[in-house]
């Protein structure tokens, strides 16, 4: 009915215009402290009017469109906001403030202390652009996920196809290289960190030695120090894509192998013109995850070498960490790399769905 | 020899290659876990003896009573704090998931797309972003020399959202309505239709979060000042720093403190914790 549908149209941007009063309004308590502010007293005084009135507008909002989108059928009345309010409170003080505070942040100069002791507009991300530290980390991570996703995405892609027949060896195997993804990362780390020791004959170089070759320092060399980061971390997760991969595969119907098997396809043949388009969904989807969780890399760097030789296995995320509460007044600086890495992921993911959505094959 | 078994040789024979290439690459696999235990049970001076042993030449205890003795490193406390904070979180997560997922699976409200976005958001942005707010909410609150800046933030868990609401979807809606002919109430209708139901995805999501929070590292690390709220996985770091300096064995000893409850619970759970993996309803 155009009526509901109208009714719609307005809560919804009733709604919208309530959270940007509600907005406003905690923005103004925010910059209280700020000099500047305190020569618009008027602007100050009417912060809680405006958050006040957000809250109005939202309420009655909600009242309308929820009559609008419920119906007569009345599924429950308000109860589902009863039911989901918990977990929403939750995600807006954990999740959705947090970013919106740390883009805030990411505009002043401050510590821990004095989150906004002073405003700076957009020098933090110009001071960014200018930190060799960062510059640095950018590019460890940039090839770290380049690396580890293409090392990951094809190595699981073969294990799938290798292990996804239904016999005993293969689930054996296919558990076995689950285990070390229940491992914590820190474990793994160390362990890796004790096999590629150098000083203290670690089983690498030990072995390395029986064929005559000179012991290695693995992760005291900066040119092998990120390779074995990404060594540890592929062997510590392929074996969880691969049996996302192998469940995906065993969705294919077995009709299409029998068809293809009495067209007399070859089994390469097989796999790149029917498994690979079949499971593009879960593909495409693993990729995108994939991508994004290895721009988050910390654990295994701060455990194996805390970014070291030098600086060559820093990443964005030890960045973050090191600045945000580990130097004086550096908060800023620290948000507005957080800012960036959320940025990057998000731009990512923007760029797979153009490039690659069109590949998708739905069935 | 029979047709039959001449046959079965055969089929051996051609896969024989192909399958000591999988066992040889399991074993690869699994060796630094072996290799992980192996070191723990031998003495300082055999671990770094060359020739390397494959199996302690003598079974030594000498890792694991330092651990457990060493003077700064109180083992006991961070194995508590580990438990309480696993089970924590897994109990928040209850209390918040399963009304959520309700709403989401079996009603229509207004501003439902707009909620489903916000459990999408949580699952792209990472803690190494948000912890930098979330400490200083946890700051203000006066929260930081306990365990519920660990507890707390990962009370909504999105990704148990998703799973929740997909196998609550799967009920039939004939259950629900007859239900609600004698006259249920909604709790009643949870408890004791939904929840029985979808077990299943209850205990997976359960099985997620006991081995994402038991294995956390980043999180208690920027969330705690001082050692006495801090979890297992942090007490490796403590005693890789300890004065004795780099003592493998004592340090793998410590790995199995936090490795094993998690396999152990692989074990016991036979599989389904690969389930709870790999449940993807992602088409």
């Amino acid at each position: 009915m155009k009526q509901t549908k109208t009714v719609k149209r307005l809560a919804a941007a009733g709604m919208a215009a309530g959270v940007l009063l509600i907005l406003t309004g905690v923005l103004l308590i925010k910059a209280a402290g700020l000099s500047s502010a305190r020569r618009i007293p008027l602007l100050l005084g009417s912060r809680y009017l405006l958050i006040a009135a957000g809250a109005a507008l939202g309420a009655v909002s909600t009242y309308f469109g929820n009559t609008a989108v419920q119906g007569k059928r009345s599924r429950k009345g308000f109860f589902p906001y009863l039911l989901i309010a918990p977990a929403m409170i939750f995600l807006i003080i954990f999740v959705l403030y947090p970013i919106l505070n740390v883009l805030f942040l990411s505009f002043f100069k401050g510590s821990v202390q004095n989150p906004t002791k002073e405003f700076v507009g957009l020098k933090n991300y110009a001071a960014l652009g200018g930190k060799a530290a960062f510059l640095t980390a950018v590019k460890n991570t940039f090839f770290y996920a380049a690396v580890f996703v293409l090392l990951v995405m094809a190595g699981s892609l073969l294990m799938a196809a290798w292990l996804s027949a239904d016999r005993r060896l293969n689930k054996f195997s296919q558990t076995a290289i689950f285990t070390p993804h229940l491992i914590a990362t820190v474990s793994c780390a160390f362990i890796w960190r004790w096999i590629l020791d150098f000083n203290d004959y670690g089983l690498l170089n030990t072995l390395l030695s029986v064929f005559g070759v000179a012991p290695i320092p693995w992760l005291e060399s900066s040119q092998t120090a990120m390779w074995a980061i990404i060594a540890m971390n592929v062997w510590k997760n392929i074996g969880y894509y691969t049996l996302i991969l192998i469940a995906a595969m065993k969705n294919i119907p077995a009709e299409i192998f029998e068809a293809a098997t009495l067209d007399n396809a070859s089994k390469t043949k097989c796999f790149f013109r029917i498994t690979l388009p079949l499971i593009s969904p879960q593909l495409f989807v693993t990729l995108i995850l994939l991508t994004i969780g290895s721009f988050n890399v910390f654990d295994s760097v701060n455990a194996m070498t805390e970014g070291g030789p030098g600086s060559s296995t820093e990443v964005i995320a030890r960045f973050i960490y090191l600045f945000a509460f580990g130097n004086v007044n550096s908060l800023g600086l620290g948000c507005a790399a957080a800012v960036f890495l959320m940025f990057i992921q998000l731009a990512l993911t923007a760029v797979y769905f153009k490039v690659l959505a069109g590949r998708v094959h739905y069935s | 020899m029979k047709e039959q078994t001449r046959r079965r040789l055969r089929r051996c024979m051609k896969r024989l290659p192909g399958d000591l290439l999988k066992i040889a690459v399991v074993l690869c696999f699994v060796f630094p876990f072996y290799w992980m235990i192996c070191t723990a049970f031998k003495s300082y001076s055999e671990a770094i003896q060359t020739p390397v042993t494959f199996w302690p030449e003598r079974f030594s205890m000498d890792g694991v009573a330092s651990i457990l003795g060493a003077r700064n490193v109180d083992v006991l406390r961070y194995l508590r704090n580990s438990i309480l904070i696993t089970a924590g979180t897994i109990a928040l997560q209850m209390l918040l998931l399963v009304p959520a997922a309700y709403a989401f699976a079996r009603f229509e409200f207004f501003g439902k797309n707009v909620c489903f976005a916000l459990v999408l958001l949580a699952l792209m942005i990472p803690g190494q972003v948000t912890y930098i707010t979330v400490y200083l909410t946890m700051a203000d609150w006066n929260l930081l020399n306990t365990l519920w800046p660990q507890i707390l933030p990962h009370g909504a868990n999105a990704f148990g959202i998703f799973l929740l609401r997909q196998g609550f979807k799967q009920v039939p809606d004939e259950i629900i309505e007859s239900a609600q002919l004698d006259s249920a109430s909604q709790v009643q209708i949870i408890l004791k239709i939904l929840a029985p139901m979808c077990k299943s995805v209850l205990l997976t999501i359960m099985l997620f979060s006991f081995v994402t929070t038991w294995n956390n590292y980043f999180w208690p690390l920027v969330m705690t000042n001082s050692e006495a709220v801090r979890p297992l996985t942090m007490m490796l770091v403590r005693v890789l720093d300890s004065e004795l300096g780099t003592r493998w064995n004592e340090i793998m000893a410590a790995n199995l403190l936090v490795v094993i409850p998690v396999l152990a619970v692989y074990i016991f759970t036979s599989g389904r914790i690969i389930k709870a993996f790999t449940y993807n309803g992602i088409k």
